[in-house]
């Protein structure tokens, strides 16, 4: 905080006195380039740049700045008693040629923009300088997104480039409403990160939450957008998600127009979307971009699939171990048979299988792609199956493990189904010690936790828990057709709650 | 956890209202109502649905004329601080009574149904650890967690009922009205004490969002709840008979285990049964809990919620040890019952009802919201 208390040191109308200054902040600056040279016939009045190589566009600053600063200018003779008076204001309109450059007084500001990869102009005699927009550094472009991947809808992803991010959100939202606040996080690294809301449509409390968790962050750096998830979330002892992240700009605009505020951090492909509650990360952008029916289909599918990811290596402990008189005799059998040989008990076979299977995924994850398929194929089918034959564990573990797995996969948010695999431990502990009983009081538990969550405000069990009416669980376990959800959800300001106007019955076919 | 921020809705209320109500009568309703009225039994539970939507019209009226206050305030307001804080003192001793031994009860079922070798203090303890955690949350999350598990409980139970009404014999029902009317009355004011949980209307207004329609939605939620339980009682008259039903301690479980779902997987349905249930005793303790502590503090004024929460569930967890066994336990909720919940549900809420009136304190809420 000590760096924000200090008095800003200000631009002096000594040239020399500024260089000092910025070249002893700079000192040992490898990267730093830096020049002072006179202009004018007579040469001599003082002008001095300075950016970070490669962090900027060279061609900008060569033919735009140097050139016409150096052999432009002089080809404009000054006229005898009004060319002192106006110089800084000649240079500025008649030396540089770009639209996107700022005056400042600050030193210690100016030196964050170099730092920013903009580009840094002092001019003796006057007790300001100019900062010119010349950001220009080695980006990766618009790819396509990994880790949401779709089969109908955009494939673009974010990049790391802040700009290109906004680019991306703004050319799907072509309304001056779409609002982006830049500011900056951390001491050192000072990285931008940008709030993005639409303005009507954002409700003012939750904007105002979201700056004031923003701006108390005090840190020395943020690499990620991850920082300021952990940072702003409302509670951190929870093993669920309470903010989204998507690298699909298709779904930030979304959000946008449900009200939500999208945190965009320059350096990573990760944007946050403030609140987020718990069908928020069962919704994938295709839904809304096939037919209602199948996603209708997929969305239960993948609610059935989101609860079975939690609760079926417990179930299957409680039942086969303490009430093996629920399943049906010849199951039974089955069971009893392929259990036979297995020298350890159910409990630890079932954890064991779950360890290896967690083992797995995390290998597959750190391998190139190729070599991920060969450890899957390795891992599970190959161990797996040997594991069987040798009878250390039995076929149905490797079934309910299996099932497990391939469940939580189905969910299209990976923060969430991280969430799911420490729950699984939860409700397999308690099943190990209480079989049914146990199961309900884990379950009991989740859900407790579950309802007591909050992001923003927002209960995080909504609609199911705290909604006033139907029309929320629109787009829940059903994705409803597009023309039927005529309001925006919870997270929009209530004088705005009416996005769509159309009435698609009026020209169905069932009608006529 | 007590702070009168964590608003609910009118909508939380009356599923908090119809879980509390439901979880606490239906294991041993349609025995008592049979000991009462024999195959009439379902009709003390209509007389018992009857006074209960007068008592809960009652408590709402009452708690309406102080929206803003706690009952310790309120009560303390018509008759002086100090009967105040004794009427309070009863109603926590009340609850931690009724809910040690519904816990107690529910233990030993538990241990009879599913858990055999497990100790049933164990499976009591679990229950109320979960419960107090859920009562530490507060009144909204109560609400919350209500709403998600009334689906749970009810839709898995109207199904179980569906397929034992329709083979339910009827015959069982008859003959109509041959019982002693006396009998029947004296059931329907039994059956209305275990309509326990009408009187946590006393406490909810405070917390309420729209404190407008709360009255007559608490009446609905206490009739919904109230047609089921007769409808329960019918289904257990008809599928077991009166005879039978005398003769079992839990005729509501054993009816369970007499159910044979068309094409289900599973061989026994009574521990499916039984994991709906727990839910719904989940939801008592919680409210047991929750209301005897935000009672204490509102009467002591002083200290931390988690203390509150702490020492009461230890109490309670103490008290459910005391029976011996499972006769004794439903003689003690009996004299519960018929003594502290007379004076609960109905005589005490109409008492200071009548005092609120006579020395016209409080303002009706339409009265309150006029003036603002």
């Amino acid at each position: 905080m000590e760096h924000k208390e200090n008095k800003p040191k200000e631009v002096s109308e000594n040239i020399d006195e500024n260089i000092r200054y910025v070249e002893g902040l700079f000192e040992n600056c490898g990267d730093i380039v830096k020049r002072k040279f006179p202009v004018g016939i007579n040469k001599d009045i003082w002008l001095y740049v300075m950016y970070i190589d490669d962090m900027t566009n060279r061609a900008i600053i060569e033919d735009r700045i140097l050139e016409t600063l150096m052999i432009e200018i002089k080809k404009t003779p000054p006229e005898e008693g009004e060319f002192n008076y106006n110089l800084f204001k000649e240079l500025v309109d008649g030396g540089i040629t770009t639209a996107d450059l700022k005056e400042s007084e600050d030193l210690d500001s100016a030196c964050t923009e170099v730092l920013s990869g903009n580009t840094l102009l002092f001019i003796d005699g006057f007790s300001k300088c100019i900062i010119i927009s010349t950001k220009g550094f080695p980006k990766r472009g618009v790819s396509e997104a990994e880790t949401e991947v779709v089969v109908q809808g955009s494939k673009e992803a974010f990049a790391e480039s802040f700009r290109i991010n906004t680019v991306l959100i703004r050319r799907r939202i072509r309304d001056t409403k779409l609002k982006i606040e830049q500011i900056k996080v951390g001491r050192r690294s000072k990285t931008d990160v940008g709030i993005v809301y639409i303005d009507d449509i954002v409700r003012p409390e939750i904007l105002e939450e979201t700056k004031r968790r923003i701006n108390e962050i005090d840190i020395d750096g943020i690499l990620d957008s991850g920082y300021i998830e952990q940072f702003i979330e409302d509670d951190y002892l929870s093993p669920f998600p309470q903010i989204q992240l998507t690298e699909r700009p298709d779904k930030a605009a979304s959000a946008l127009l449900e009200g939500r505020i999208v945190i965009i951090v320059d350096n990573t492909p990760f944007v946050l979307l403030v609140p987020a509650v718990l069908t928020s990360f069962y919704q994938s952008s295709e839904d809304y971009y096939q037919r209602w029916e199948i996603m209708s289909f997929v969305r239960i599918i993948r609610y059935i699939a989101g609860l079975l990811a939690v609760i079926l290596p417990g179930l299957y402990i409680a039942i086969a171990v303490y009430h093996p008189s629920m399943i049906p005799t010849r199951l039974l059998f089955k069971i009893a048979e392929s259990r036979g040989n297995v020298p350890i008990p159910a409990v630890f076979e079932v954890i064991l299988m779950e360890l290896a299977f967690e083992t797995l995924r995390e290998a597959g994850i750190r391998l190139p792609s190729a070599i991920g398929s060969t450890l899957g194929i390795v891992g599970g089918i190959i161990i797996g199956q040997a594991a069987v034959d040798a009878g250390l564990v039995s076929p149905i573990v490797v079934i309910i493990v299996s099932l497990t797995g391939l469940c939580s996969f189905s969910i299209p948010n990976i923060a969430l189904v991280s969430g799911f695999r420490l729950m699984k431990y939860i409700v397999i502990l308690f099943s190990a010690i209480l079989g049914l009983f146990g199961f309900w009081i884990a379950m009991l538990l989740i859900l407790i936790h579950l309802v007591n969550l909050k992001s923003f405000g927002i209960p995080f069990m909504f609609p199911f828990t705290s909604s006033e009416n139907m029309s929320d669980l629109k787009d829940t376990f059903f994705r409803l057709p597009l023309f039927k959800m005529k309001k925006r959800p919870v997270f929009a300001n209530s004088k705005q709650k009416i996005r769509l106007r159309t009435d698609k019955r009026k020209n169905s076919v069932r009608r006529k | 956890m007590f702070s009168s921020k964590n608003k609910i809705s009118v909508r939380q209320l009356q599923i908090l209202l119809i879980l509390d109500i439901f979880g606490m009568g239906v294991t041993f309703l349609p025995k008592k109502m049979v000991e009462f009225g024999g195959q009439n039994g379902w009709i003390c539970v209509i007389i018992g649905v009857i006074f209960a939507c007068i008592c809960a019209w009652i408590s709402a009226s009452l708690a309406e004329k102080f929206p803003d206050d706690d009952f310790v305030t309120y009560a303390g307001k018509i008759v002086s601080k100090p009967i105040a804080i004794i009427i309070t003192a009863g109603f926590v001793l009340k609850i931690i009574f009724s809910l040690s031994m519904e816990l107690r009860i529910f233990s030993e079922i538990v241990k009879q149904t599913i858990l055999f070798n497990t100790p049933s203090y164990a499976i009591s303890f679990c229950m109320l650890i979960v419960g107090a955690y859920g009562a530490l949350k507060g009144y909204e999350i109560r609400g919350r967690i209500a709403e998600i598990l009334i689906f749970v409980i009810f839709i898995p139970m109207f199904i179980i009922f569906g397929f034992i009404a329709s083979g339910a014999d009827y015959t069982n029902l008859m003959p109509f009205f041959d019982t002693n009317n006396t009998e029947i009355l004296y059931g329907g004011i039994f059956s209305l004490f275990t309509f326990s949980g009408i009187e946590f209307i006393l406490f909810a207004y405070p917390y309420l969002k729209n404190k407008k329609t709360a009255k007559k939605e608490s009446v609905k939620a206490v009739v919904f709840v109230g047609i089921i339980m007769i409808l329960i009682t019918v289904i257990t008259i008809a599928k077991l008979g009166p005879f039978d039903i005398k003769n079992q301690i839990w005729p509501v479980l054993e009816l369970m285990n007499t159910v044979d779902l068309p094409g289900t997987f599973l061989e026994r349905q009574d521990a499916v049964v039984m994991s709906f249930w727990i839910m719904s005793v989940f939801i008592i303790v919680n409210a047991g809990v929750y209301f005897s502590c935000l009672l204490t503090k509102h009467t002591i004024k002083k200290g931390k919620n988690i203390w509150y929460v702490v020492i009461i569930s230890a109490i309670i967890f103490s008290i459910s040890l005391i029976p011996g066994d499972i006769s004794e336990i439903i003689n003690i909720t009996d004299k519960i019952y018929m003594s502290f919940g007379a004076i609960y549900i109905f005589a005490i809420p109409f008492l200071l009802l009548i005092i609120a009136k006579i020395r016209k304190l409080g303002d009706s809420f339409e009265n309150t919201e006029r003036k603002n």
